[in-house]
């Protein structure tokens, strides 16, 4: 893996470049922070261990501008000082720095915690894979467009909203918010396992073929059930399991696959499924058009209480705003669309989203 | 580079946190106090040079990268004398910026004689 070494001191430099070239890496050194931001632009390093004092600009700059900007990955920044005191980490880690090190360093100490940059950055690799396995299981219908991208925006902003709630700030972190915005997207992972003759059906569905439709929930579920068994440390893996078999629970007992009720249903089962119903009405179809925000947000209060939780709708209604703005930016049947998503650039959505946002 | 002319430096080096940092390869040592020496002596110069202009920040910064590089290199004594240079520098002091520079002059003569007579010691094993 190739490193980024900041340094203008040729002393440090000497001593990280060899230490790192010794544990395998693939090093290139720059003298500053603009020179490594420069390198930066490539695209071709992940991990920067950067010195924090030098000339033109600092370390904990150089932290700001990368964090202030998109990247197509995720840029792990270790920050070197010879400064002493807790005053220094925290304002490194708050400018944007994901570790620290002390000089001098032990270059066991230098290791470790490159490995664990490379562990935290493997991650990265997952989140992408699992939004590629959800368009993959998607990709036989050709009529669902943008539907994963959009649900898991409207997924994020719901449990966002209630996270500053007193009663589930205990339940939704950013830990949560960022699994849920992971997982939502595999909600219909079991439609693999529904025929064409069902699935890509254009019109109303008999009342056999929509039994065979409902099985998707169990098909997905059943299928996370057995991995999250196998990996019961993997949070992620739960929440998308439950996600996949509650998604088309109604608050009010009436959904399916099990007719829970209430808060039986997991949390996160009640957040995907207001999106998931919301997305499909404001979405074209090849049986039926698209409804406006006003048409689908009556529907949505009409169901509040019956088929959706009471607090996920007034969430609805407190960032009304933000989804109707998600909504249009990932609107692939607008006059100018917004750019369309390959399976590939499912790393890149954060970036392409914020980069719209500010527009 | 011989393990035992490193103990010419004890008085200047950790020798046991230098070898641990170069992972106990004598060559990299070598080749690390030879770079250290050529860069300390310029920087020296360079602090010499700003606090003669009354560069007090170009004092701060230079004492604090000298700091730096010495902790790497395990040159304890310049470590704790640059950064005390540093810290009066901070504090704008002429004086006390004077009094630290003498002190780290005085440690940064006592690394070459000591790194001279290690050179010595291995020249003369080498012969």
């Amino acid at each position: 893996m190739r490193v980024l070494v900041v340094e203008d001191d040729r002393v440090s430099t000497e001593f990280l470049r060899d230490s790192l070239t010794w544990f395998g890496y693939d090093v290139t050194t720059a003298e500053n922070g603009r020179q490594a931001f420069e390198l930066l632009r490539s695209g071709e390093f992940r991990i920067v261990v950067s010195d924090w004092e030098m000339p033109e600009m600092n370390g904990d700059e150089l932290c700001r501008r990368v964090r202030g900007r998109q990247w197509n990955s995720y840029i792990y920044i270790v920050l070197v000082t010879s400064y002493e005191g807790i005053d220094h980490v925290v304002e490194g880690m708050r400018a944007g720095a994901d570790d620290y090190l002390s000089k001098p360093y032990h270059p066991d100490e230098l290791r470790v915690r490159l490995r664990a940059a490379e562990r935290i950055l493997s991650l990265e690799s997952r989140d992408a894979m699992l939004f590629t396995l959800a368009k993959l299981a998607e990709s036989r219908d050709k009529d669902t467009g943008l539907h994963l991208e959009r649900m898991r925006e409207y997924s994020r902003i719901l449990a966002h909203e209630l996270s500053g709630w007193k009663q589930y700030r205990d339940e939704i972190d950013g830990e949560y918010i960022q699994l849920l915005y992971l997982t939502s997207p595999l909600h219909d992972i079991g439609k693999v396992g529904i025929p064409d003759r069902v699935l890509l059906k254009p019109g109303p569905l008999t009342p056999e073929e929509f039994q065979i439709m409902k099985q998707h929930t169990t098909i997905g579920g059943e299928t996370l059930r057995a991995v999250t068994q196998a990996n019961p440390e993997a949070r992620y893996l739960a929440m998308a399991r439950d996600i996949a078999f509650t998604h088309h629970e109604h608050y009010d007992g009436s959904g399916y696959p099990f007719g829970l009720r209430g808060d039986e249903i997991p949390l996160c089962g009640r957040l995907c499924a207001l999106p998931d119903v919301y997305d499909a009405l404001t979405s074209r179809r090849v049986y039926k058009e698209k409804m406006s925000h006003k048409e689908a947000r009556k529907i949505v209060l009409d169901g509040s209480g019956t088929q959706f939780d009471p607090d996920i709708v007034e969430a609805f209604l407190n960032k009304e705003s933000e989804i109707i703005r998600v909504a249009r930016m990932l609107d692939e049947t607008a006059v100018a669309p917004a750019p369309t998503l390959a399976v590939s650039d499912a790393a890149q959505m954060p970036a392409y989203l914020n980069a719209a946002r500010s527009q | 580079m011989p393990l035992d002319s490193l103990n010419d430096m004890a008085s200047v080096i950790d020798q046991k946190a230098l070898l641990t940092r170069c992972m106990n390869r004598l060559d990299f040592v070598e080749r690390m106090l030879t770079l250290f020496q050529d860069q300390c002596g310029l920087e020296v110069a360079e602090l010499e040079q700003a606090f003669d202009n009354g560069d007090m920040n170009s004092v701060r910064r230079i004492a604090h990268r000298l700091a730096g590089a010495s902790a790497n290199a395990a040159a304890i004594g310049l470590q704790a004398r640059a950064a005390q240079l540093r810290l009066a520098a901070d504090d704008g002091s002429r004086e006390k910026t004077s009094q630290c520079l003498v002190e780290l002059q005085r440690e940064w003569h006592r690394f070459t004689e000591a790194r001279s007579a290690d050179r010595k010691t291995v020249t003369s094993q080498k012969l």
